[in-house]
């Protein structure tokens, strides 16, 4: 037992991998927030008035709200003045067109994370716009994508290019008053992603994204819309890590889809932010809001997620089952250690007939993490037959750190059919014997048993993904297990 | 928010003088008079809960406190004395059968000596009430009163406190076995009053106990009571909590008990009746070894509200809890579950199992649940499920096909769902009377079925 | 290979299981182990395999000339030992083919060798697989995941026989097996007899050693070995009961 006890330390205690820092000038906006700096960041993007409006609209909202403290989570406050709201790689002006014009330093920093970009490009056939420092510096396979019509650009230049679809979905699955931080994104967000998938059309590639945060003190909001339109199909991949700074860092996405009729999103994220040190020094604040509305009928939303870094994560990606047989689904494996904090889960909001969602969520926490599952499973009046099937997990390595679940049901059709399952347990002692008596280390069981418990979630994963997540998860928990 | 704030405020000169009133009303507990006046500062101090706060996000106290003030105005002013004289004929119709060895019998709020029965001596056990326990007892009894529930977390607790006038203490000597139950009756005959039944009760070490509340009401009123246990090592309890008030009726109630080392507890909770009532029922597992095991049942129709929250506290070493709670929701009932587990750093080796299960049986029925886990110790069994659904349509269909009418089948499951839980009534006798009291509420409820499925 | 066991005395929560049991193992040979319920023998097992949770009050047990009590329970299965469990355990979403694996690699890395390619690999366990008389398809599923009782004893003689083992003991392997099940997993035994490999063979029951002949027999009672014989001594048990044995007479 007290072996045990080290090396769950001792796996518990690996150090963040991915902590360094990229040398590239930034165009910084000092520190602070105001309608001057809201027209700024418009300006500087050369924005149409009305996302102007919209802009300043969501600022004086959000100076009317307050940060949300219903989560099972404590920082110290942050204070939004002494955030930079605007920073911009120097060449951003003339954006490199194609990999080869991209900042060298910039592919070497995706290089040390594991990312090859080319080969992964190139290999694995998957359009990559990165997001460096709020600011998208390359995007790839545009012109096989827009053969099928499809339009997968950074968020800024589909402000220019297509104003129209912008204006018509913006704001429309998250309005800026949903929350806090929503509002904040609203008023500041920078850049992010676009993708329009037409009607009918199935999405030739993968499409991913590798989001960085850089400057020390910038907070970084991104925003991403993803438009499927009747009977399209579209996997989205989502991965970020993040350099070792030692001051909290503040992010806050936006993430809305909308699936029209018999269209499917498939949303994957693995998440590697730095988490801070053992001590819960620095670390990023990482509060998300991420939303499907399942407009139409038969359409599908999947979101699959791998959340291993941040200090604090607050994210609850969530559905709205409006069409009649929508599907939502949410897969979630959260690692927490040390000093990290995670209060995670999802809505599933049933409006529609027939409706449908899965829940399969997959908590690991260690040395002094808290992690909490908080989730709303919401039956309205009008969603005859729903279903709903969740199921929540947690392992808890070492008896300094909690695990928390906190589902909600709230059904209002007797057609219903809700179910909610959640077990808490630490790795079976037996099965540890087990393992070791084959000739596996405690290290390598404990790595073994924790994937077998986020398989369910694993597999919902692209491929290239899983293997990522899995070796994320051992790295995570690497010392700390067994 | 302005308006959310308004339901938690009440007319605070009208609850005073409320207060004031029973020092004069009930003599014999005048010397309860600081503990009323602390609560009742401890409430105006805070007011009510409102829906902003997450224990209360399902229940909304409006209607409550909105007519709280008239309740206790007329309990506090009125001679119930007529009201309170009760036949035994009468008395026997609305109690359970069976349970004359040890009856206490509170109406209106006042203990009825003529109708109750204490326990022999000699049997281990004792019984005061507050308006008669020993002047010496008075003093520590002002330390104990409260000191489980703390009227400092729970409004609800200070609201009752504010008001307390009488309630029962009871005491089970070491090594005591007490085979028949104390039945506690709290019958309000008289409409628009306020009742605050209070029970505090001590099992000594490897003592056993049962205790039997029963909840009453002919007219609408509030009904608002604490029940506190402490239960020494190697105690057991069984408990026994049967709500039927008036279908205009509110009832706030909580029961905390706390377990030591190696003692067990096993308890059910029926929901029958009242407008909006609300159960807190609260386990500390202080002591090693200590078990609990809770069953509870609620039916909410007409346009009823019943909440239901149950904590299990596990703060020692190999705890065990077991908790089944069922609900069936018709016509515009509204049931609300929460059931929280909490497993403290010290509790290793904990086993905790929690299922909530619904049934919904018409349109305009809803249900609320929320089964909580929080865990801060690591060596740990712990699951909780929960469940929403309608009449297993297989089950209704095999029924018809053995030719039972389709209602009749109907009846027929719903009433297998909740016998379930009577089946854990503690003592056995009872099983044939409330099974045929739930029936008759569920055939009630189910008057009016759902869309044909 | 050699198997020595001293005088061992074994507590358990301050109660003494084994009190005094000397046994000694040598290569080639096959040894059963029968007692009553409560007589120790799933004690032996594990302390062999190094459980936690027993505690040595004294004696000895050395394993090829070294103190195997000092083990840590993957280096003693580095060194050969396998144990085959009473009640085999699962691990949810850990395919068992990636799980066996793991333990062969580990196990070859330890003797340095190479580890064993995927082709390799795959071809040896569908062979071992084969003669088990198991689906193929169990190789996906998790490790003992969903598995029956028969299914389960099965899979632990496969594994034996991927990890090939210089001491197998194989705790009540036969119980909760209908015959067939009992031919095969016999059968599995049998074809790894072999001069470097032993066996150690703790069952309730004399029924499996129909099918594997054991070289000696010992009755373990009360935390003890009170009797040493050959096959014929299984026999007499079967005939009689324990009760013959354990009282002395």
């Amino acid at each position: 037992m007290a072996t045990e006890q080290k090396n769950i330390e001792q796996i518990v205690g690996e150090k963040y991998r991915h902590g360094f820092v990229t040398d590239i000038e930034a165009d910084t906006l000092p520190p602070g927030i105001n309608e001057d700096v809201i027209r700024f960041i418009s300006d500087k993007k050369k924005e149409p008035e009305f996302l102007l409006n919209w802009r300043l609209k969501s600022f004086r909202h959000w100076q009317t709200i307050r940060e949300p403290d219903w989560a099972k989570l404590h920082h110290a406050p942050i204070d939004y003045q002494d955030i930079s709201y605007f920073s911009a790689p120097k060449q951003a002006a003339d954006a490199p067109k194609s990999l080869d014009d991209v900042d060298p330093k910039l592919l070497e920093t995706y290089d040390k994370l594991g990312i090859p970009l080319h080969e992964r490009a190139r290999l694995a056939g998957v359009a990559v716009d990165a997001v460096f420092d709020s600011v998208s510096v390359a995007t790839t396979f545009k012109s096989k994508l827009a053969e099928s019509g499809v339009i997968f650009c950074p968020f800024s230049e589909a402000v220019q290019e297509h104003p129209e679809l912008i204006e018509q979905y913006l704001g429309t699955v998250v309005p800026y008053r949903d929350n806090f931080f929503a509002a904040l994104n609203s008023a500041v967000f920078t850049d992010g992603s676009f993708v329009f998938i037409p009607k009918g059309v199935r999405c030739p590639m993968e499409l991913s994204t590798y989001f960085r945060i850089n400057e020390a003190k910038t907070g970084q909001f991104e925003r991403t819309l993803i438009i499927a339109e009747e009977g399209s199909h579209v996997s989205y991949l989502e991965g970020c890590t993040a350099p070792m700074r030692d001051e909290n860092q503040l992010h806050a996405a936006v993430v809305e889809l909308v699936a029209l009729k018999d269209a499917e999103i498939k949303y994957s994220t693995v998440q590697n932010w730095y988490p801070g040190d053992e001590q819960g020094r620095g670390g990023i604040y990482n509060f998300v809001t991420k939303r499907c509305d399942c407009r139409g009928a038969n359409s599908k939303v999947s979101w699959t997620q791998v959340e291993a870094g941040s200090a604090i994560t607050w994210k609850y990606p969530s559905c709205i089952l409006r069409g009649d047989n929508s599907v939502g689904e949410f897969y979630s494996v959260a690692v927490t250690n040390n000093l990290q904090q995670a209060d995670t889960g999802t809505k599933m909001l049933h409006i529609g007939a027939n409706t449908r969602s899965t829940v399969i969520s997959k908590g690991i926490s260690a040395g002094r993490a808290q992690q909490s599952y908080r989730g709303l499973i919401k039956i309205f009046p009008t969603a005859e037959n729903a279903r709903n099937y969740t199921q929540c997990d947690s392992l808890l390595l070492g008896d300094q750190c909690g695990a928390h679940t906190f589902p909600y049901m709230e059904v209002k059709n007797p057609s219903a059919i809700v179910e909610h399952e959640a077990t808490t347990s630490k790795i079976g002692d037996d099965q540890l014997f087990y393992c070791r008596q084959r000739g596996l280390s405690e290290e390598d069981a404990v790595n073994m048993i924790v994937n077998g418990f986020c398989k369910e979630v694993f597999r919902e994963l692209p491929m290239e993904f899983a293997v990522e997540a899995q070796a994320l998860l051992n790295v995570s928990l690497e010392g700390a297990v067994g | 928010m302005a308006k959310q704030q308004e339901t938690g405020s009440f007319d605070a000169m009208l609850y005073r003088q409320a207060s004031e009133a029973l020092d004069r009303r009930f003599p014999a507990t005048r010397w309860l008079a600081p503990l009323r006046k602390h609560a009742l500062e401890r409430l105006a101090h805070s007011g009510f809960p409102t829906t902003r706060d997450e224990d209360w996000r399902y229940t909304n106290l409006k209607q409550v406190v909105l007519r709280s003030g008239e309740f206790l105005k007329r309990s506090t002013r009125e001679k119930q004395s007529a009201a309170r004289r009760v036949a035994k004929s009468e008395l026997n119709r609305l109690l359970l059968p069976g349970l004359t060895d040890i009856t206490l019998v509170f109406v209106d709020g006042v203990y009825q000596p003529e109708l109750s029965s204490s326990p022999p001596p000699g049997s281990g056990m004792r019984i005061r009430t507050l308006a008669t326990v020993d002047e010496q007892e008075r003093e520590p009894l002002l330390e104990t009163l409260g000191a489980l529930a703390g009227i400092e977390g729970c409004q609800v607790t200070a609201f009752s406190t504010a008001f307390l006038t009488d309630g029962l203490v009871i005491d089970v000597e070491a090594d005591a076995h007490v085979p028949a139950p104390v039945y506690a009756v709290f019958l309000s005959r008289t409409a628009d009053i306020s009742t605050h039944p209070r029970i505090l009760m001590n099992l000594a070490a490897n003592s056993s106990a049962c205790l039997i509340e029963h909840h009453k009401s002919l007219h609408p009123c509030l009904s608002s009571s604490i029940t506190e246990i402490r239960c020494a090592d190697h105690a057991r309890l069984k408990y026994f909590k049967l709500q039927q008030e008036h279908h205009s009726a509110f009832h706030l109630a909580s029961q905390h008990i706390s377990l030591a080392d190696s003692a067990g507890m096993q308890a059910v909770h029926l929901d029958l009746g009242s407008a909006l009532s609300r159960n807190g029922l609260n386990v500390k597992l202080n002591g090693d070894h200590a078990k609990a095991r809770l069953h509870g049942l609620f039916l909410a129709d007409a346009s009823s509200h019943v909440d239901n929250h149950t904590r299990i506290d596990h703060q020692a070493p190999h705890t065990r809890s077991e908790e089944t709670y069922r609900g069936v929701i018709a016509d515009h009932g509204r049931g609300v579950f929460n059931g929280k587990i909490i497993v403290h750093r010290a509790a290793q080796k904990t086993n905790a199992q929690l299922t909530n299960a619904n049934l919904l049986l018409s349109p305009g029925a809803e249900i609320d649940t929320k089964p909580e886990l929080e865990i801060y110790a690591d060596d740990v069994k712990c699951s909780h499920g929960s469940t929403v659904g309608r009449i297993d349509t297989n089950a209704l269909f095999y029924l018809r096909t053995r030719g039972i009418p389709e209602q009749e089948a109907r009846r027929f499951v719903i009433r297998a769902f909740g016998g379930e839980i009577v089946s854990r009534i503690p003592v056995p006798h009872l099983y044939r009377p409330v099974s045929d009291i739930l029936a008759a509420r569920l055939e009630h409820a189910d008057s009016k079925p759902g869309p044909k499925q | 290979m050699k198997l020595d066991i001293r005088n061992l005395h074994v507590s358990v929560g301050g109660t003494e299981i084994l009190k005094g049991l000397s046994l000694e193992v040598g290569t080639g040979e096959v040894h059963a182990i029968m007692g009553p319920n409560g007589s120790g023998k799933s004690t032996l097992a594990h302390i062999l395999a190094g459980r936690s949770g027993y505690e040595v009050t004294s004696g000895t047990v050395t394993y090829n000339g070294e103190n195997l009590l000092e083990m840590e329970p993957e280096q003693r299965a580095w060194a050969g030992i396998f144990l085959g469990f009473q009640y085999p355990i699962e691990i949810p979403g850990v395919n068992n083919s990636y799980f066996l694996k793991a333990a062969l690699n580990a196990k070859r890395k330890y003797l340095q060798q190479p580890e064993i390619d995927a082709i390799q690999f795959l071809k040896l366990v569908k062979e071992k697989a084969r003669l088990m008389k198991m689906d193929q398809s169990f190789l996906n599923r998790g490790v003992n995941e969903g598995f029956s009782g028969g299914e389960k004893k099965r899979n632990e003689i496969f594994q034996m026989s991927v990890l090939e083992p210089t001491l197998a003991v194989l705790d009540e392997t036969d119980s909760g097996l209908d015959i067939d099940a009992l031919k095969t997993v016999a059968e599995g035994v049998n074809r790894l007899r072999s001069d470097d490999r032993a066996f150690l063979l703790i069952t309730h029951y004399q029924r499996l050693l129909d099918y594997i002949q054991p070289d000696f027999v010992h009755v373990l009672a009360d935390g003890r070995i009170v009797r040493t014989g050959g096959r014929e001594l299984a026999l007499d048990l079967e005939a009689q009961g324990y009760d013959w044995v354990t009282t002395g007479t």
